[in-house]
């Protein structure tokens, strides 16, 4: 084969580099050799520094056959050397490649479709309704009230607490809002409710999701009856083979670890984060701001997401994953602030 | 057996002093460890031939994360025993 060096050509380069004679270097080498086969037989064991260890392993009997006839034959048991090399060696040869990492890739398990019936009702729901159609003026009124009882649930630990109270206040907010929209003589001062709610923007991210409401055209009797949760600007996706939260996020934004986003628009705590099923239809949401550059109303939205991922986690008993989300929820939740 | 009792051996073998016996061996792992990064392949004559392969990007299942995982390619280090150290080993075995 051309890409064989000769033992030859081994000494030769050895000598080269070290300035013995060759008869020198290949007695070396033949030493070398006889010492680890010596060691080898003697306690099954060898190693040459810095490039590998050598091992006796036993092969247990077993049944092969012929190659060319076919013929089933027993192999009896023998030993075998095998050859393990050490890290310097390994990594080395394997240097071309260092920089790449395995990625989870997707899901083998079946997804259960969604266990509580309000949010199987969303779900089929939200595959009908066209998305022009149901536009904007759907808004997110009906998931915050949702969220909000989900968190009441699951309200053990005291980061959950806080979320709630947000939570609520949020709620009352957007209530009070509500209910000046219904009246058509307060338009007026909607609107000028309005600017200052887009004032607030860009300073308390508590407030965000109100001013977005009052941004959008509001329709409440069309916000009571539909249960549709299309997002703003929201793009609908369907889940590819072995496809998971991880790889749809980053192809939408870039970033795999805002999938709780895309969670929180699409499910709930009773649905199993690690599970995703092939075909589904998923909403997207929006960044208000760029994946490098988040508003304080994206953190907030991530904040809200991975905490609802957290709860969901503790819902199904995976109390590390849960801690690990609730600490997203906390950065987050900080950065919003 | 450690790498000072190996030198000690083949220094006192080779007639050489440990420090020269010691060059001879960092430089033999060297161009060995060379060699096989630069996808070339050898045989030490007794013991075996090395060669290095290039491990092909696979799906395998991670039990931790309980999903397949993409698993990216990887050059790693194959080694075959030479037909006398199978010789020699298993001869061994029959004597026990």
């Amino acid at each position: 084969m051309s890409n064989k060096v000769t033992y030859a050509e081994i000494i030769e380069a050895l000598s080269r580099t070290t300035g013995f004679s060759k008869q020198k270097s290949e007695a070396f080498a033949k030493a070398l050799i006889a010492e680890v086969k010596a060691e080898l037989q003697e306690t099954g064991k060898a190693s040459i520094t810095n490039f590998g260890s050598f091992k006796v392993k036993e092969v247990a009997e077993r049944q092969g056959q012929n190659p060319q006839t076919g013929e089933p034959i027993t192999i009896p048991a023998h030993k075998r050397v095998t050859f393990t090399p050490y890290k310097a060696l390994r990594e080395e040869v394997n240097a071309k490649y260092a920089h790449l990492e395995s990625e989870l890739i997707g899901e083998k398990k079946e997804k259960p479709e969604t266990k509580s019936g309000a949010a199987s009702a969303i779900f089929e729901e939200e595959k009908l309704p066209d998305p022009d159609l149901e536009t904007d003026d759907v808004v997110k009124e009906e998931p915050k009230s949702f969220k909000r009882k989900e968190h009441a649930r699951g309200n053990n630990t005291g980061l959950i607490m806080v979320a709630v109270l947000v939570l609520v206040i949020v709620g009352l907010a957007s209530a009070w809002f509500l209910l000046r929209t219904d009246d058509p003589a307060q338009t007026a001062m909607n609107t000028s409710s309005e600017t200052k709610a887009s004032s607030q923007n860009e300073t308390t991210a508590k407030q965000e999701p109100v001013s977005e409401e009052t941004e959008s055209p509001q329709n409440p009797e069309l916000a009571g009856q539909t249960s549709s949760e299309t997002a703003k600007d929201g793009n609908i996706y369907q889940v590819k083979e072995d496809e998971w939260y991880w790889v749809i996020s980053r192809n939408a934004y870039g970033k795999a670890h805002f999938w709780p986003l895309i969670f929180e628009a699409n499910f709930n705590r009773d649905t199993h984060p690690d599970s995703l099923e092939t075909g589904t239809l998923l909403k997207i949401p929006a960044l208000s701001g760029t994946p490098d550059n988040l508003t304080a109303e994206d953190y907030a939205r991530l904040a809200s997401g991975a905490t609802l991922v957290s709860s969901a986690y503790e819902n199904f008993g995976k109390l590390d994953k849960a801690k690990e989300y609730a600490r997203y929820a906390d950065k987050w939740n900080r950065n919003s602030q | 057996m450690t790498k000072t009792e190996v030198l000690k051996k083949l220094a006192e073998q080779l007639d050489l002093t440990q420090a020269d016996t010691e060059k001879l061996y960092d430089s033999f792992v060297d161009g060995a460890t060379t060699l096989l990064a630069m996808n070339k392949g050898f045989t030490l004559p007794g013991l075996g031939s090395f060669h290095s392969e290039v491990r092909a990007e696979h799906r395998s299942y991670n039990p931790h994360y309980k999903q397949m995982m993409m698993i990216p390619p990887k050059k790693v280090v194959h080694f075959n025993q030479s037909s006398t150290l199978k010789a020699e080993i298993n001869e061994e075995n029959d004597e026990q």
